[in-house]
């Protein structure tokens, strides 16, 4: 099993790569007025509108820095029950794919954490990140593209 | 960006090579000040006196160079650069849904295509083992594929291309020639091409080919006819090219 490594301020932290759809370069977000706190903006993917969140910005407070090595997981999200629309994750550092196992991974305190040579390695749960607010924005995007469809 | 990178020369650092990778891609908020370019003094560039190319047998293997590489994806990105996604990302949609993948090949001087789910294997060209009293038509004899005797048709005569390179008789023996397997529900044959070029994705017309038309090829079991790379493809029609080929064997 692949895990995409990344950095959030100073810990490295892991994620399922089946998770990730896409690893793409930093693109020019459109600002969503009004959306919480977290969300970056949205771009045009192929054609549909993708929602971006920066993690930076959701679990430290900052926005990411803008660098070669920061760039937009296009991660699978179940933003409906029983349905997926992409999502987009800014991550800083994100160079690195290890392999590892889920059972690697151990409860610490409140985080799953592995053994690496480099260090600890975190999971990143974005679960627990994700406010309602969030939730429904994501919602509400999958909803206009399905309204969209059945419209065309 | 490599190059200025290399380029730097500096006085060999004693410390270098035992610098600890887990320092590498920590969070560096600015470009680090301190570069190191072990490679170019005691690595496979410099003297090779580094006690890590034991183990390592060349910088591209060792974890200090790999760290000097992730520290280049630090830098910020050049002008124009999230402009350029950003437009790439949007267009990429109409590219995509452009064409049908199919595999493209030459019989003499004729571009063919096929559509690649009756497509098996593409293969090395192989001795043709012809049958008593069938010299003549489309049936060249079996040909051996891991094993198996597969029944070895000439498209070429099939379709009526003239006798070019590898058509008719004459069985590509050059270095390009290639023996396809095809497969269409319960039909399984082979048959020798001049060149493959691949998968492309080609843009099938919708309405189906006029029957009347001057095409032979096109008549016999074409699709239709494209433009690919200034070349006049003819897309065969899988129904059709299976069907032509059992009536010609029959």
């Amino acid at each position: 099993m692949l895990f995409l490594t990344f950095q959030l301020g100073a810990d490295r932290y892991a994620l399922e790569a089946a998770r990730v759809l896409e690893v793409l370069a930093m693109v020019e977000l459109g600002k969503i007025v009004g959306a919480p706190v977290g969300t970056a903006g949205e771009f045009d993917y192929h054609g549909a509108s993708v929602p971006v969140l920066d993690l930076c910005l959701l679990a430290l407070g900052r926005p990411s820095n803008l660098r070669l090595s920061t760039r937009i997981l296009l991660l699978k999200h179940e933003s409906q029950p029983g349905s997926m629309w992409p999502l987009g994750l800014i991550v800083e550092h994100a160079t690195e794919l290890v392999p590892k196992q889920l059972g690697e991974f151990t409860m610490v305190g409140d985080a799953l954490v592995a053994q690496d040579p480099r260090g600890r390695l975190r999971l990143l749960q974005l679960d627990k990140l994700l406010t309602d607010e969030l939730r429904d924005l994501l919602s509400v995007y999958h909803l206009a593209h399905s309204q969209n469809a059945d419209a065309g | 960006m490599l190059a200025e990178f290399k380029n730097r020369r500096r006085k060999p650092e004693p410390a270098a090579p035992a610098e600890s990778p887990a320092a590498a891609p920590a969070l560096m908020v600015d470009p680090p000040t301190e570069r190191t370019d072990c490679w170019q003094h005691i690595g496979i560039w410099g003297d090779v006196s580094c006690p890590e190319l034991q183990v390592h047998l060349h910088c591209r293997n060792c974890p200090v160079y790999a760290a000097a590489a992730m520290r280049l994806l630090d830098s910020r990105p050049p002008a124009g650069y999230r402009r350029e996604w950003t437009e790439r990302m949007a267009e990429l949609a109409i590219a995509t849904d452009l064409g049908t993948p199919m595999l493209v090949f030459r019989i003499g001087d004729e571009w063919l295509a096929l559509d690649i789910s009756v497509m098996e294997e593409v293969g090395e060209m192989r001795p043709i083992h012809t049958l008593p009293h069938r010299r003549e038509g489309v049936l060249l004899g079996v040909v051996n594929v891991r094993g198996e005797l597969l029944t070895c048709v000439s498209v070429g005569r099939l379709l009526g291309i003239d006798k070019g390179v590898g058509t008719g008789g004459l069985l590509p023996r050059a270095a390009a020639g290639r023996l396809l397997v095809v497969r269409h529900q319960n039909e399984h044959y082979a048959f020798p091409v001049t060149e493959v070029r691949g998968v492309q994705h080609l843009a099938l017309p919708e309405a189906p080919a006029e029957i009347e038309s001057e095409d032979r090829i096109l008549r016999a079991a074409g699709r239709g006819r494209v433009m690919w790379r200034e070349q006049s493809v003819c897309c065969l029609d899988e129904q059709k090219l299976f069907a032509a080929l059992n009536r010609s064997l029959a």
